[in-house]
Parts: C-alpha cells; sequence; structure tokens
C-alpha cells in the first residue's frame, strides 16, 4: 500500500508543454518567466492538485515544517489549553504539530522524543514528565531545538517557559490563613512531577513559616479515582480533620469535592478549599470554587514563539521566562460565606489577586 | 548465528542501519524488512526491535517516504481540541494510533469552512496515511476532491454525505426525543430548548429530536436557536429571550442542545436567580466530567467519545489493509445519565436502561456497493 499516485513536476510540464526546468523554477520562485508562463504553471499545479513533497525538501536539507508536542495528556483541563495555543501559534506560521502523550510516564515520554525523531520533527516542545533522556542530546547533535514548558527537561540545557508555582501556591495558603485556618491539609497526586514538587514545597515552607505543621495526603505517581477517594477520605475523616484544603490540581479538586458531599462536610462551613487550577466551571459549584488560575495558553503561545524564534536562527544562549498566576477568589475559601453573613443579598463578583 | 560483535557508540556518532544490522549479524536488508514490515520470522523481528532501541537507530522517516513506503503519521482534524468531546476524542485517537506505531498530526478548524480548507492542504503536504476528520460542515466539494485522489478519510461525530468516507456517529436525534421525553414524564409542558448552529448535522439533528418529541405529545415549540454560531455574550441574550415574556409563558425546563450552550444556559439562570429544578428543570446534551459537581448535578445526554475516537481508528486501518470494503456508517449508543437537574431525586439517580447497542450499517443504498475493485 503506497498511498495515491502523487502529481509530479513532470506532469505539470507535460501538461503545459514546457520543460521540467522551467516548471521548477517557477513553482520556487527562481529564474524570470513572463507573467502569461507562470500563470498557466501555477493555474496548472493547482487544478492538478500538485503539492510540493516536503518529505524530498527535508533530504535536500531544508527543515520540516512539522513541530513535535509532547505532554502528558491531551484531554487534561490544563494541557488541553496549552495544546490549543500551540497549534493555534503553529498553525499560522504554516507548522503543522504532532502530538503524543507520555501519560507522565518515563518509557512513554523517551518513546515519544524517540518516534518526534524518526519523524524528522523541525524542533521539539516538551512538557516533561521529569526524566532524562540519551534523545534529548540527539535532539542537540541533530541541531533540532527543544523548548520546555511547564516542567523543565532535567540535565539539558534548554528554553523553558514555566509558571509560577511556588508564588501562587504560597499566595493560595496564605488566604486560607488569613480565613483563620491553622489545619490546612495538601491533597494531590503525582508528587514525582515537577510542578506538584514546587507547589507541595511552597505549600510545606509557607505552613512552617506561619508555625503551623503541614498535613499531606499525598502520591509520588498517579492513582485512579478510587485510590484517589481512599487516600483523600483518610485525611478528611480523621479525629484531626483539617478545617481547609488545598488541592495540588483540578483531578484532585474534583474527587475531593465529591467526597466531602459523599461525607455530608459543608464547604466552607466544615472544611473551606481552595483548589491549584481553574476551569470554566468553576463558578457553577455551589459554593462557587476559588482556584489558582494558570495562564494556560499564554504558556502555549509563549513556547511555540520560542520554538519559531529559534528556527529563525536566534542562537542566544537559553534562557527561562515564568509566568505569573493568579488566584480568582470566589466562595469555597470561605469569602462568600463571610459576604453573605455581613451583607446578606449583596453578591460578590469574582476577585483577582495576582500572585506576587 | 555469528557472535553479536560489541557496541561501539562514539559520541556524536549517529546510529545507521548498518551498525543494528552489524550488531546482530544479519544483513542490512532483513534490518530494512522488519522496519518497513516486510515479511520476517516473529523472532527476528523481536530482535531487530529490541537492538533498534539499544542502540537508538531512528529511521529516517524522510526517506522512506521518498520510497513510497506509507507513512506512519494520521492526520486529525477537529473543531476545538479545548472541548471536553473533541479533546476526549482527540486523547483516544492519539492513543489508539500510537498502538498501530502511528502518531497524530493535529489542527482544528475551529468550526470554520474556509480554516478547515486551508488545515486540510497542510496535512496533505505532509504525506498522512490517513485522516480522521469531525468535519466543519457545508461544502465537502474539498473532500470529495482529496478522497477521489486515494487518501483514506474516516469521519467522526458528522457525515461527509454522498462521499466515499467511513464514519463514527451517534444517533443524536434519538438521544435527544428520550431526553426531550424525560422532562415531559416530570409533567413540563413548557420546554425551551436552547442551541446555536441548527445549519449542523449534529445540531439539526437534537434540534429534530425536540421537536418530534414535543409534537408527539402535542406540546408547544418554544425554541431558542440561532442558524449561526454567536460569541458567548450574544449566545446568553438568545437564551435570556426565553424568560423574556408573560411569567406565565415563561419555560419551566429547559433542554440545551451541547456542552457550550450548557455553559452559557447555567449563566443566565444564575443571573436570573432561577433554581433548578424547582424554577426551571434542565437536562443537557453532552455529558462531562463536572456535570456531577455543578449543584444539582445535570442529567445529560452521554456520547461515548473515546470510543468515537478508537472506532475511527479502527476504520482507518482496516481501510487500509482492503481499500475495496463497502463504506460503512457505525452508529454508537448513547446513555441518558440521570442526575438532579431534570427533578429526579438523588435515591433514583440512575443510567437510563434505554441505550441502544452499537450497530454498524453498511451504506448500501449510497452506491458505494459497485465499487468493489
Amino acid at each position: 500500500m503506497t498511498g495515491p499516485k502523487p502529481i509530479r513536476l513532470a506532469d505539470i510540464a507535460s501538461d503545459v508543454g514546457v520543460s521540467l526546468m522551467t516548471v521548477s523554477r517557477i513553482l520556487n520562485n527562481r529564474g524570470q518567466y513572463s507573467a502569461e508562463m507562470t500563470r498557466k504553471v501555477q493555474e496548472a499545479a493547482q487544478r492538478l492538485g500538485y503539492r510540493p513533497n516536503l518529505a524530498a525538501r527535508q533530504l535536500t536539507g531544508r527543515r520540516s515544517s512539522t513541530i513535535g508536542l509532547v505532554v502528558p495528556y491531551l484531554s487534561d483541563l490544563f494541557f488541553k489549553h496549552c495544546v490549543y495555543a500551540i497549534q493555534e501559534t503553529a498553525r499560522e506560521k504554516g507548522f503543522g504539530v504532532l502530538a503524543l502523550a507520555h501519560n507522565r510516564d518515563l518509557k512513554e515520554e523517551r518513546e515519544a522524543v524517540s518516534l518526534m525523531l524518526q519523524r524528522q520533527v523541525a524542533g521539539l516542545l516538551v512538557a516533561s514528565a521529569g526524566g532524562h533522556h540519551p534523545h534529548f542530546d540527539e535532539l542537540r547533535r541533530r541541531n533540532v531545538p527543544l523548548v520546555a514548558f511547564d516542567v523543565p527537561v532535567e540535565n539539558t540545557k534548554s528554553d523553558a517557559v514555566l509558571v509560577d508555582n511556588a508564588e501562587s501556591t504560597a499566595s493560595a495558603i496564605l488566604h486560607l490563613l488569613a480565613h483563620g485556618h491553622r489545619h490546612i491539609a495538601f491533597l494531590g497526586t503525582e508528587m514525582a512531577t515537577y510542578t506538584m514538587r514546587i507547589r507541595r514545597e511552597s505549600y510545606t515552607k509557607t505552613m512552617r513559616e506561619a508555625g503551623f505543621a503541614p498535613m499531606l495526603a499525598v502520591s509520588e505517581g498517579p492513582l485512579s479515582g478510587e485510590e484517589m477517594d481512599t487516600l483523600f477520605r483518610k485525611a478528611l475523616s480523621g479525629t484531626k480533620r483539617p478545617t481547609a484544603v488545598f488541592t495540588v490540581n483540578s483531578h484532585a479538586t474534583v474527587r475531593v469535592l465529591l467526597l466531602l458531599e459523599k461525607l455530608s462536610l459543608s464547604v466552607p462551613r466544615d472544611v473551606a478549599i481552595i483548589g491549584f487550577d481553574d476551569f470554566e466551571f468553576a463558578a457553577f459549584l455551589k459554593p462557587q470554587l476559588t482556584a489558582v488560575r494558570q495562564p494556560a495558553e499564554e504558556l502555549g503561545s509563549r513556547a511555540m514563539q520560542r520554538l519559531i524564534d529559534r528556527l529563525n536562527g536566534d542562537v542566544s544562549a537559553p534562557f527561562t521566562e515564568v509566568l505569573k498566576a493568579e488566584l480568582i477568589v470566589r466562595e469555597s475559601c470561605g469569602c462568600g460565606a463571610i459576604s453573605e453573613a455581613l451583607a446578606s443579598n449583596h453578591s460578590r463578583p469574582a476577585r483577582r489577586i495576582a500572585s506576587r | 548465528m555469528p557472535k553479536p560483535k560489541k557496541r561501539r557508540k562514539q559520541k556524536g556518532h549517529i546510529t545507521t542501519l548498518t551498525d543494528v544490522a552489524r550488531e546482530l549479524g544479519v544483513s542490512a536488508m532483513t534490518v530494512s524488512r522488519v522496519i518497513n514490515d516486510g515479511p520476517a520470522s516473529p523472532e527476528v523481528k523481536r530482535r531487530v526491535r529490541a537492538a533498534i532501541n539499544r542502540l537508538d537507530y531512528q529511521p529516517n522517516e524522510a526517506a522512506r517516504l521518498l520510497k513510497g513506503t506509507r507513512s506512519r503519521t494520521l492526520g486529525l482534524i477537529v473543531p476545538d481540541v479545548r472541548d471536553y468531546f473533541f479533546g476526549t476524542i482527540f486523547q483516544s485517537v492519539q492513543a489508539a494510533a500510537r498502538a498501530h506505531d502511528l502518531t497524530t498530526l493535529f489542527l482544528t478548524h475551529d468550526h470554520d469552512l474556509n480554516r478547515e480548507r486551508q488545515v486540510l492542504e497542510l496535512m496533505l503536504e505532509r504525506s498522512v496515511a490517513g485522516l480522521l476528520v469531525v468535519p466543519a460542515g457545508g461544502d465537502t466539494s474539498h473532500w470529495k476532491r482529496v478522497i477521489d485522489s486515494g487518501v483514506i478519510v474516516v469521519s467522526l461525530d458528522r457525515p461527509l454525505p454522498g462521499l466515499k468516507a467511513d464514519s463514527v456517529q451517534v444517533d443524536n436525534q434519538a438521544a435527544s426525543y428520550e431526553a426531550v421525553l424525560h422532562l415531559v414524564d416530570h409533567g413540563h409542558r413548557r420546554i425551551a430548548c436552547l442551541g446555536t448552529e441548527s445549519e449542523l448535522f449534529t445540531m439539526g439533528a437534537r434540534l429534530a429530536g425536540y421537536v418530534a418529541a414535543m409534537q408527539a405529545r402535542g406540546l408547544p415549540l418554544l425554541p431558542y436557536v440561532s442558524r449561526e454560531a454567536l460569541p458567548a455574550a450574544k449566545i446568553r441574550e438568545l437564551f435570556a429571550q426565553a424568560w423574556k415574556v408573560k411569567p406565565s409563558e415563561s419555560p419551566t425546563a429547559v433542554f440545551s442542545l451541547n456542552n457550550a450552550c450548557t455553559l452559557q444556559a447555567l449563566a443566565v439562570i444564575q443571573q436570573l436567580d432561577l433554581r433548578i429544578p424547582s424554577d426551571v428543570a434542565y437536562v443537557g446534551f453532552d455529558d462531562f466530567q463536572f456535570a456531577s459537581l455543578v449543584w444539582p448535578h445535570l442529567t445529560a445526554v452521554r456520547q461515548p467519545a473515546e470510543e468515537i475516537g478508537r472506532r475511527g481508528v479502527e476504520l482507518l486501518m482496516g481501510r487500509i489493509e482492503d481499500a475495496s470494503r463497502l463504506t460503512a456508517t457505525t452508529i454508537l449508543p448513547t446513555s441518558l445519565i440521570i442526575r438532579n437537574s431534570c427533578g429526579c431525586s438523588s435515591a433514583e439517580t440512575q443510567s437510563s436502561g434505554a441505550a441502544k447497542f452499537a450497530e454498524t450499517r453498511p451504506m448500501a443504498s449510497s452506491g458505494f456497493a459497485a465499487e468493489t475493485t
């Protein structure tokens, strides 16, 4: 199976009745030909459905115009926005995007990067699972630019576009502390991942600095929904139950909210909650969810733009760009409850606090 | 069998096919056959693949394509990856394709026909093994040209009418009919239908399901549905019209045609300070991960998004093996996930038993039956 027979330059040449060289020169904008001849050749190329063979171009040393994208998940609430922006930015510049998900698995990531090399991508965007692979060195040997986003690539000097996970986590924890909470638990999975690790470190540091003991309910790797329930249920139902929780990502937020309902614990009266990652339905939950909003689309478009700059010959030293996240204050942290108590019937619009 | 030679890998040296052959003590031709899916014993295949991995050999895709070997890239065109339904299809296509050693090249058309034509060109320039597409709708002449030239195309969610393309869909009209009747069975008589883009195949079918259910019970039609796509603010304006009537004439229940409409409808309901389900009962098309978190939990029609993607890849692989097969449309079952927004209490919460079984219908009437060359 070799697919449809492609239209060759020779087919256009015989159609118009000119030499192969003439067709080649006109379609590649070389040489001087009459407007009439140029129009004839272009018209025939279009009518016959001619497409320049990118594979052949690659062999002659010209760059491929396909970008490789390796991410943990494609349909994830956070990554789908990054992926969307990457694709939009790429398409505007005439690039196609090959996408692979590694599911936060080092072996799958290694395979994905290897596949991208095989596919001869012009450049690679990676939200790493955290491993270092020889393939990353191979990229550099072949002069294929690499841009890391969300997570830096281990032991590799490359451009990186990241979110300020530490500052935004600290601002969320400080917000809960300001509401008077002392027993604030940190719930989440995939702690082996860079972003999750930073969030945990920032939580622990903020709690210690305030003079309170950290309460962690976490797992190193990904967990199934049921496993998450078991882990979080233990943290939420002991005698030393937290009065507030911080969830590390939207997966954890969703599980915890469902669990709190099952345990008949009311938010924010029994347990206040702030989640990392905002999502479009957060304002329709009852109470409305207070959440850290990451600039997912900006992250994606900035990363893609950096890759395009590199492909266009920017040879300056690799550098890391850090984007701010903001705390979207709604009700689940306790703010709505206070406004209801103090000023009944006064509905309060969401406030935004940019983390410093 | 000669003893495998010691692996010598110098810094900066790129592993070649010859290196792999030398390592295993087999001919370069044997390695090449394995890489290009030619004949070789399972044992040889296994050993060659293991050596390829061990030595980090990267076959040159561009060179393979020039030799006429089939591309290892599968193309996917969807409206928008941010949408829960299309995003899930994307993830599932990518995973299913990978199981066949194919990588997924994806582009989005944002529900725009011109954009669809543009991204189709981008796809074809990159020699894909086949294309999966959720078509933007409207004119399909560009698809006809592509399919006639021999490119394998499978349509998802929506058909490519009259073209030789396999398709995976759900029965939108029957699913809507069932959902609307559920509201009628709760005693509602004034049920508004909120939606956009009635010109689209899926939206048109869902609207038709609403109309059929209402007419079957002799109830008045209250459609607030635009023909075209609208920005969010305009959608809210349109939906709010449903309540800009005499209180005795305002709807007691609403049915929304997709996820995006649900989001805007909830905003309108929140703004009007209406309570669900006591002031207005609610059923939406498209289930999503927050339907069970929104309070009250939303009753929704669930489409098997993951399976739509997986089946699409299967159909495409089948077509690569046997291009002469009859064109088939696979209709997958939907289910009405009953939660609380419809007026059912938690105790009644369940999935409806009316889920239809998957059926694959050969399109005998479409004129392709004769094309068994």
